[in-house]
């Protein structure tokens, strides 16, 4: 096992591990009110209309909306790290016969790991630090994974079969 | 015919390892069982749902209109137990897919983890239980609710597959540790981690890596000019029928409600395309690894492969499509969701028979 394989095995398990961990927590203690709290908002907006109250209902949406931005990302970060974590691992197994050579192939280790990490963190730091922080953070690993990406199909192209590990 | 020779090292760990085993073969079963389950909410539950949710989003609206409070919440109660009911078997599907992609990569790992035996084959056992325990209590959530539990807003259900996820995470800690074991010089030294061998491994790992660069450059595009819009577009079309509502203007709330039908299922085919892509894409890429040890002639391998890819590469663009072509498109990628599910099935009994033989072999060393 060489030095960039080494970097995505450990990298791709800790990053499993921990959105492993974050979707437990999820479940255990915010994704119940999370829903609980969109569908009453949502519910409680029309029923702003039944009573009357247009600026309750609006207000019930403007609820609805946020804590729909807030579920969404939260779902999306669980989701995004647990598969790019699974796609480093996968990498890992056979990241030596890329037909490059090994700096470069750490270049590429580093960047998927980058990314990994930044994609899901920026989807959170939306939801944390509001305003453009958290897109930039999450554009910024997206490009990372798929810059990663491209130049491992460019490795790939080149591989011989059968090449030792 | 795949090598099976001892002297092949491609065709090493999988004749003797027990965890291996558990693992190559307990992660195809899951992925399998995952994807055949994907079909049948695709097909039985999830276009019936849509209409369901519909119905009673304009019960809602009319409640509203006609000054019903108590309706609107009933009416939202049921559009609560409808997503639920959709949700939970989403999750299900996706669990176990994901469950079964973490064991076969675990199966490639076992000589790489610095633990004993024993301890690895009670790992990978724990492991493969607790992915089944899982996604079938995510699927149960719908339907025990909160019977007897001793949680205000968690059922037994819930409880049970937060548990099946922790112990997920305490296996895979484990794991890591007898990685980092055999980093330090523990373990067995020099077995090879894997090798992309023959021409179907290519096909698959170029396949499967340019699916995920497609499903990646797709997920960026829609998260750039989509994911932004859409949240607003909802939040606009709710505010005009909360307004509609107000005045009574039954042709506009009608209208409201199929744009926020249709705002729905743009949503939900752009990110189900996008997921699919990127799934696929992992597939393949991991289906290309484990081509050495599929023992099936050359010329089924070939036509696995090629069923796998096309299923792969047909399915999210008839997602995609199904925003134009309606369920004619979700008849193509129910289609090509089997011929994934064929391939897949067809290369585990590969596996399986690679097994066998290897057991044959060292029968009659023996």
């Amino acid at each position: 096992m060489n030095g960039s394989q080494k970097i995505l095995l450990k990298a791709g398990f800790v990053l499993a591990i921990v959105g492993m961990s974050y979707g437990f927590w999820y479940a255990v203690a915010d994704e119940h009110p999370t829903l609980e709290r969109m569908g009453v908002a949502l519910a409680s907006a029309f029923a702003g209309v039944a009573d009357g109250d247009m600026q309750a209902a609006h207000d019930s949406l403007e609820t609805y909306g946020a804590t729909r931005f807030e579920y969404v990302r939260e779902v999306h970060a669980h989701g995004h790290v647990v598969a790019l974590s699974t796609l480093l691992v996968l990498l890992g197994l056979f990241f030596s016969q890329l037909a490059l050579r090994e700096r470069t192939r750490q270049v590429l280790a580093w960047m998927l790991v980058i990314g990994s990490a930044a994609l899901p963190l920026g989807a959170l730091l939306e939801i944390w630090a509001g305003g453009a922080l958290g897109t930039i953070v999450a554009a910024v690993g997206a490009f990372a994974v798929i810059a990663g990406m491209a130049g491992v199909a460019f490795g790939l192209l080149y591989v011989q079969p059968g090449t030792a590990d | 015919m795949s090598t099976l020779s001892p002297q092949n090292p491609a065709s090493a760990f999988l004749d003797t390892g027990d965890p291996a085993r558990l693992f190559i073969i307990g992660g195809m079963l899951l992925v399998i069982t995952g994807m055949i389950f994907g079909d049948l909410y695709a097909v039985f539950i999830l276009h019936p749902n849509v209409a369901d949710i519909g119905r009673e989003m304009g019960a809602a609206v009319s409640a509203a209109a006609a000054g019903n409070a108590d309706s609107v919440f009933s009416h939202f109660g049921a559009v609560g137990g409808f997503l639920e009911n959709a949700g939970t078997k989403k999750d299900a599907h996706v669990h176990m897919i994901h469950a079964g992609y973490l064991a076969f990569l675990l199966a490639f790992l076992q000589p790489k983890v610095a633990l004993g035996a024993k301890a690895k084959l009670q790992l990978a056992r724990i492991f493969l239980w607790a992915s089944v325990i899982l996604p079938v209590s995510i699927f149960l959530i719908h339907y025990v609710g909160l019977v007897y539990s001793p949680l205000k807003t968690i059922g037994w259900a819930s409880i049970f597959a937060d548990l099946a996820g922790l112990v997920l995470i305490i296996v895979l800690l484990a794991e890591l540790i007898g990685l980092l074991r055999h980093a330090g010089g523990g373990g067995e030294r020099g077995a090879a981690l894997m090798r992309l061998s023959g021409g179907e491994s290519r096909t698959l790992i170029i396949g499967g890596t340019f699916l995920l660069l497609a499903g990646f450059l797709f997920g960026a595009f829609y998260a750039g000019s989509f994911m932004a819009e859409h949240e607003n577009r909802e939040l606009l079309i709710l505010g005009e029928l909360l307004e509609h509502a107000s005045q009574q203007a039954g042709t506009s709330v009608q209208q409201g409600l199929g744009a926020y039908g249709g705002l729905q299922v743009e949503k939900a085919v752009m990110i189900a395309a996008h997921a699919h892509i990127i799934e696929f894409g992992l597939l393949a890429m991991m289906m290309a690894i484990v081509q050495p040890y599929v023992y099936l002639s050359n010329a089924w391998r070939v036509r696995l492969v090629r069923m796998m890819l096309a299923g792969a590469v047909v399915l999210p663009i008839a997602v995609f499509s199904e925003m134009w072509y309606g369920l004619l498109a979700g008849a193509v990628a129910d289609f090509a969701g089997l011929l994934l599910i064929v391939s897949l099935f067809a290369m585990l009994i590969g596996v399986i028979r690679h097994t066998g033989k290897a057991d044959a072999h060292k029968g009659e060393a023996a």
